[in-house]
């Protein structure tokens, strides 16, 4: 996978940019708030049809503009070209385009262009909440299944009409138990469905992850990734009988609080160094560690069950490392694909990877919204 | 004028900028054939009414269907909209009668079994009733509303069933997305 141009017109800082990149590292240097994080955005959006940022449609329009327009050339490793755009007036609907012709659902464009983004605020994965860690697997599974994402939309739409009438229940409101009944059915089919694909998911991946963190950390650690779930599974046949029993056993409950407590919204992810828990206990170096772990996994595994290699979006991550474990990042660079780095350490150059031929370098400048392309 | 346009924009589908375009259409039209418009969308509102059996939109009650001799009494066939059941009449493969809920269940929006003619399906179950066919949409709150009917009905032991979903006839199997192909696999039959 590989984004040979990208234009941009009113969004967030640009007003106007052309850019063409180069197919292995473009190194993005500048000072703070020039608008470093925004080109990594609109790359991302292309991608996925959603800001990384979580940012709603207005905010990413240019200050005093009436629409924004990000338009892409990406070009798989076949060959294969994809012209990708996306554009937004103001208090209209989203639009993205693949080929000149408008996508319905937005979330078809899920992946057909893989992107891992490794930003600051990714740190969430291992140190926030069970929602931070939910979104870095329901994202890495979307891309790799449509059907996941549909069940997860269908889902969070059902979780609403149900806790609706929860809340209601609580309330006293005039709703009988029985109009419960076909929500609760229709939460356990397809919330079984979203448990047995994590779980599937977890299994395979926690293969990869495992020797990725002794190679990360050059120590023999014990790493373990699993799921944690108000639904015991035990990987065989379907949930749907330990998520009914689960649900039965709840019951009074869910009347008292007025909202669904059990299924794949509660869902967490457990990560354990030796068997310690790396939520609670780990140390600074030790998250960042996990996290650089699981972000090459993710990397890894998209890369493998896809054929495809993603595009690899780096945010300021060099910044709080030391010579030696920046020397690592480089060298584990070498080969990955398609990198967009951004910095905001003016002295970076093309010999700052010593590992990359200086060709395959390609630095650029962000100034107030503009950018272009210097001297590596 | 001001007041032609924003009543206008006030339909479904039709947004300030249409609105705008049809009035000034209207502007130039002779005035017998805006005055004949103006007197079909009355007549909507003051001739057609809903059948007190179905609930189909009809200038007669009980509508043509109800009281048609061809049709096969023995099949109910549930949808949410008058809408649906022309889609299904289109087809001309349908002799039974039909049922309009009136819409879906969604408690989002506030509808519940009581704002859905579910209690007058429910009075029109016979012992003539052989079937119930559920058409309701294949999406999140019509599969809810199937759900829902089948607990009240399955005790009655009246055979329902639920029109299936899956790839649109005379297409081609590589152009269905995955989703449609996805489900057809999960809905497929014995042959």
């Amino acid at each position: 996978m590989q984004l040979d141009t990208l234009t941009l017109n009113n969004f967030r800082n640009y007003e106007k940019s052309h850019i063409k990149f180069s197919a292995q590292i473009n190194l993005i240097k500048g000072l703070n708030a020039q608008g470093k994080t925004n080109l990594l955005e609109a790359i991302y959006l292309l991608c996925l049809g959603r800001s990384f940022r979580l940012a709603k449609n207005q905010e990413l329009i240019k200050e005093k503009k009436n629409y924004f327009k990000i338009q892409g050339l990406l070009q798989q490793d076949n060959q294969i070209q994809n012209e990708v755009i996306v554009n937004y007036v103001r208090d209209g609907r989203k639009e993205i385009q693949v080929d000149r012709k408008r996508l319905t659902m937005h979330s078809r464009v899920f992946g057909q262009f893989p992107v891992v983004i490794m930003a600051p605020d990714e740190f969430k994965v291992t140190a926030g909440s069970p929602t931070d860690r939910r979104r870095f697997l329901d994202i890495l599974l979307s891309q790799l299944s449509l059907p996941y994402l549909s069940d997860l939309q269908e889902y969070n739409r059902v979780l609403k009409q149900r806790n609706k009438i929860l809340h209601s229940l609580r309330e006293g409101y005039h709703v009988s138990e029985a109009e419960l009944a076909p929500w609760t059915e229709t939460l356990v089919t397809v919330g079984a469905r979203i448990i047995k694909a994590r779980q599937i998911f977890i299994s395979e991946f926690s293969q990869i992850v495992k020797p990725l963190y002794r190679e990360v950390t050059g120590t023999n650690d014990l790493f373990k990734i699993s799921i944690s779930s108000a639904v015991p599974y035990n990987n065989e046949g379907s949930a749907t009988a330990a998520f009914y029993e689960a649900i039965e056993k709840t019951k009074n409950k869910e009347r008292r609080l007025g909202t669904s407590l059990i299924g794949p919204h509660r869902d967490d992810l457990v990560f354990t160094i030796n068997d310690m828990d790396v939520r609670k206990y780990g140390s600074r170096g030790e998250h960042k560690s996990v996290l650089f772990t699981l972000k090459k996994a993710e990397f890894n595994f998209l890369y493998k069950k896809k054929g495809e290699r993603p595009l690899l979006l780096l945010d300021d991550c060099l910044s709080e490392l030391d010579h030696s474990r920046e020397q690592g990042v480089f060298h584990s660079m070498h080969g990955l694909g398609q990198i967009f780095l951004t910095s905001p350490r003016q002295e970076l150059q093309s010999k700052t990877f010593p590992f990359t031929e200086s060709d395959k370098v390609t630095c650029f400048l962000v100034e107030e919204g503009k950018i272009e392309s210097v001297k590596a | 004028m001001e007041r032609a346009i924003s009543e206008l924009s006030k339909l479904p589908g039709i947004g300030r900028k249409s609105a705008q375009r049809l009035v000034f259409y209207l502007l130039k039209r002779p005035e017998h054939e805006v005055r004949t418009l103006a007197e079909a969308i009355v007549a909507v509102k003051e001739n057609i009414l809903f059948c007190s059996v179905c609930f189909n939109i009809t200038e007669t009650d009980p509508c043509q269907v109800c009281t048609s001799e061809k049709r096969d009494r023995e099949f109910i066939c549930v949808v949410e909209e008058a809408n649906d059941m022309l889609a299904i009449e289109r087809t001309g493969e349908y002799k039974g009668l039909y049922h309009v809920l009136g819409g879906a269940l969604s408690p989002l929006e506030g509808i519940g079994p009581e704002d859905l003619r579910i209690k007058e399906l429910l009075r029109r179950l016979s012992n003539d009733t052989r079937e119930v066919i559920i058409a309701t949409n294949p999406n999140t709150e019509g599969e809810a509303t199937a759900l829902y009917l089948e607990k009240l009905i399955k005790p009655l032991e009246i055979k329902m069933t639920r029109i299936a979903r899956g790839l649109p006839v005379g297409s081609n199997l590589e152009y269905a997305d995955e989703m449609t192909l996805t489900r057809a696999l999960e809905g497929r039959v014995v042959i």
